[in-house]
């Protein structure tokens, strides 16, 4: 449990709140390159509370700036291009291209480098971009990312899938060089150890599912700061997530899934996420007004949720039913909570050190050691129990060494 | 069902909050705002009534999709499950060795039945005998 006063400090971000102005040392997804279709010079983009339009020079320069927008505009209002109207002498924020994703930086003084993170370094034919809205504050997004013990359960499946079928799906793929699904994994040890390291990034948090016969399952997960996380998708695709704060009560997940292996599929990506959202927000068509097709009957034999097999709507609704901002005075963290808590004090020490104008005590923001970050890892192992760590790092050097482009690290 | 928001003094008689055939259906489990709070209302293996908090006291998960089963409610986002006098019975993602759960209780109600109708005691004290035509709030 914690304060009222805490709870607002750590989860408000629009301008002038502590939070917010970590937020805004930070690189920002503001858009996926998908939504500004080559004729058009002007997209709406709502972020850290703030009414933007992003815009498209004659020479391709971009930029993004505030915009001419009511007081009583819905948090994620999209108007038609001919609607928006740039504010003459508002901030001018700059842009960046980056395999899909236009990151914007809203602070004030250089943008800090990006890391060279796999995400990054990968060429455009091996990620794909999309993006979701969940109706929530950004933090308990994020928290459920770091949170390994979640997945046992919420996402349980009942039977498992063939892996076969598994492309571009979360947890349907064998883990490493076993015939065992990872949901039959979550599923037979729901207990797991979680170890968390204070990382350059942010942290590294590695969940241990301890097996019969002296095996366990190593699941190596990332919290990049402030809002992302890094978590292996599949043996070939990891997922690099933001949870961007369109407003206080509602954000996007950013994702970049990045392959290891074969140009991503980007066509079967879009399509199988294209049908679960509407444009022009990306507005889940499973949601709280439609109960996320809760199906009772679902629940008692296939899924722990009753809500399909789209592992993104069991989160969606974990966190959209905690309330607009979860309130975090009634909350009872376990143990298996480890990684929020650590979290929690990284942001609560990065809102200090912005108060004091302490900029380079944040993570990745000393500008030569940053945009030499690599990696991070993130996969799932199964190994001997004594041999675990090794075994991950070897597994991932594998995956690594057999890359088409370069994730040497 | 939504009744009375909670005001200065508490009630003193006890309040329906929904009908007995809102629990007809082959999973009875329904929402039910009363006295400014959320909760959630259930029948159990036994076929007694609890209500007692919507929001799980883990991290704020919302019960009333939790999965009825083992006489009682578990929250789908960990695990957590809660008998009908809110009392947490299991917490399965925790290690083994962990007594959390002995200290976790969510807020329940005394409730009743008569005549098709469900009713709470939000009073002070211990709940008297449900007698006729209690108040509907």
């Amino acid at each position: 449990m914690i304060s009222q006063k805490l709870n607002d400090q750590i989860t408000r971000i629009g301008p002038g709140s502590e939070a917010g102005a970590v937020h805004r040392r930070y690189w920002q997804p503001a858009a996926l390159t998908d939504e500004m279709t080559p004729g058009m010079s002007k997209l709406p983009v709502n972020l850290l509370g703030e009414r933007l339009v992003l815009l498209r020079g004659a020479d391709g320069t971009l930029t993004l700036t505030a915009r001419v927008a009511s007081p009583d505009e819905a948090p994620t209002h999209h108007p038609a291009e001919a609607d928006l109207h740039p504010i003459a002498g508002a901030p001018v924020y700059p842009v960046v291209e980056k395999n899909g994703i236009y990151f914007a930086y809203l602070g004030e003084g250089a943008p800090p480098a990006f890391p060279n993170f796999d995400c990054f370094r990968a060429p455009d034919s091996h990620v794909f971009a999309f993006k979701g809205l969940w109706e929530c504050n950004w933090l308990q997004a994020l928290e459920i990312g770091i949170d390994p013990g979640h997945a046992s359960f919420l996402h349980r499946f009942l039977q498992d899938e063939d892996p076969a079928d598994s492309y571009g799906k979360q947890f349907r793929d064998k883990a490493a060089d076993t015939n065992m699904p990872i949901t039959q994994v979550l599923r037979e040890y729901p207990r797991p150890d979680i170890e968390v390291e204070e990382t350059d990034f942010g942290l590294k948090i590695t969940s241990l599912r301890h097996m019969d016969g002296g095996l366990t399952h190593v699941r190596v997960t990332n919290q990049i700061f402030p809002s992302a996380i890094c978590i292996p998708m599949s043996r070939e695709m990891i997922i690099t997530q933001w949870h961007v704060p369109v407003d206080d009560e509602n954000c996007y997940w950013v994702t970049m899934f990045t392959s290891f292996d074969k140009p991503v599929n980007k066509a079967l990506m879009r399509e199988q996420r294209l049908q679960e959202h509407s444009l022009p927000d990306y507005a889940p068509l499973k949601n709280k007004s439609n109960d996320y097709h809760y199906n009772p009957e679902e629940q008692k034999t296939e899924t722990y949720t009753g809500m399909g097999l789209d592992i993104n709507v069991h989160d969606q609704w974990a966190v959209e039913g905690m309330g607009a901002i979860q309130d975090r005075t009634r909350e009872h963290l376990g143990r298996g909570d480890a990684a929020i808590v650590r979290y929690r004090l990284l942001l609560r020490k990065a809102i200090k050190a912005v108060g004091a104008g302490q900029f380079d005590r944040l993570p990745m923001q000393d500008q030569p050691g940053t945009a030499s970050l690599i990696g991070p890892l993130s996969n799932d192992a199964i190994a001997d129990s004594d041999d675990w760590q090794a075994a991950s790092w070897k597994y991932d050097m594998t995956r690594r060494a057999a890359c088409p482009w370069d994730a040497s690290v | 069902m939504t009744v009375a928001t909670q005001d200065a003094s508490p009630p003193t008689t006890w309040i329906q909050i929904a009908q007995s055939s809102d629990l007809d259906g082959p999973r009875p489990v329904v929402p039910v705002s009363a006295m400014g709070q959320a909760l959630v209302l259930f029948r159990d293996e036994e076929g007694e009534l609890g209500l007692i908090g919507r929001h799980c006291p883990h991290r704020g998960a919302d019960l009333c999709f939790g999965r009825h089963e083992n006489n009682g409610l578990r929250c789908p986002f960990h695990g957590w499950h809660f008998d009908r006098n809110g009392k947490c019975t299991e917490q399965p993602a925790e290690p083994a060795d962990s007594t959390m759960y002995q200290t976790i209780k969510l807020p329940s109600y005394p409730v009743s039945e008569q005549d098709g109708a469900i009713f709470a005691w939000f009073g002070e004290g211990a709940a008297p005998a449900l007698t006729a035509a209690p108040a509907t709030a």
